[in-house]
């Protein structure tokens, strides 16, 4: 799929209501995380656990730390961003670009090229998703190689069920 | 990238069996969720013939919250227009919420739902 120059002029003219529900969805999640990220870096840490593949097997999904990642960046501290999890920094840039283009078009009315290149690419999309998938393995790998895995699972549902069956 | 296109309506094809996308996605800790978000993605959008999700917000939103609500709030969208093809468009119109929904709690009962529907899709087409 690629930008053809009539797709490209038929998206940078006037807003449609969907693409204006889109910018104002951007605007409020963005703005929201951004603030959020904030206002609750002091409790990050000790935080509950939702993401559903953490709880049922206590391993961590691809998206797992970031949370904490952009918590620390919002403290300022970049380094233990990275080590949360290394995408975050870049993906905190990436929303407060995203925040600023959104109000930018909504207040111009207009769409922007840059906005929707960036947005509707799909070689950002598929180097994003390759990016997930490859630290998603090298977490996995790493949990396996140190055995801490073992650690993890057992104080999960998972590990629950195969200690309620006496495995 | 190749993709196998179904005969004569350029929507690509991207079948599966729904409970293996629960399970994948449990047993690869919500790796297959980025996988199957991106082609799920390119068949939606084939399907509504416009734009409807990025594929930036469909890599980020495999398992990223908010991003996989919003995902699958705007599948239910791209739900809509499949039901209009397979001549369930009541049924399928009204799925926004509960895939929202499902998008918050457990992720991969949404997708499992929605490849459902995209099978569905293809049995028509077949």
């Amino acid at each position: 799929m690629s930008c053809t120059t009539d797709k490209l002029e038929a998206t940078t003219g006037g807003l449609s209501p969907a693409q204006r529900r889109f910018r104002y969805y951007i605007l409020a999640v963005g703005a929201t995380t951004l603030a959020a990220s904030f206002v609750y870096a002091p409790w990050v840490v000790d935080g509950p656990v939702l993401c559903p593949f953490r709880m049922a097997l206590g391993l961590p999904c691809p998206s797992c730390g970031l949370t904490r990642s952009f918590c620390s960046i919002a403290q300022g501290r970049i380094a233990t961003a990275f080590g949360f999890h290394p995408l975050g920094p870049v993906l905190f840039l990436g929303m407060i670009l995203a925040v600023v283009i959104a109000a930018w078009e909504l207040l111009r009315g207009r769409a922007t090229w840059f906005g929707y290149r960036m947005l509707m690419s799909p070689k950002i999309g598929w180097t994003i998703a390759y990016g997930l998938i490859a630290l998603q393995i090298y977490r996995l790998a790493s949990l396996a190689i140190t055995g801490q895995w073992r650690e993890e699972i057992t104080h999960s549902m998972l590990g629950w069920v195969l200690h309620g069956l006496g495995a | 990238m190749s993709e196998n296109l179904s005969p004569g309506t350029g929507i690509p094809q991207f079948r599966n069996e729904p409970i293996l996308v629960l399970v994948l996605s449990f047993v690869t800790c919500g790796l297959y969720l980025i996988y199957w978000n991106m082609k799920t993605a390119e068949v939606l959008n084939a399907v509504a013939k416009r734009e409807l999700i990025a594929p930036t917000v469909a890599a980020v939103g495999g398992c990223c919250m908010p991003l996989n609500v919003y995902f699958y709030y705007v599948a239910g969208e791209g739900l809509a227009a499949l039901g209009a093809m397979i001549g369930k468009e009541e049924e399928l119109k009204n799925k926004s919420t509960l895939l929202l929904i499902l998008g918050f709690i457990i992720t991969p009962v949404a997708a499992m739902i929605v490849q459902g529907h995209l099978n569905e899709l293809y049995d028509r087409q077949a």
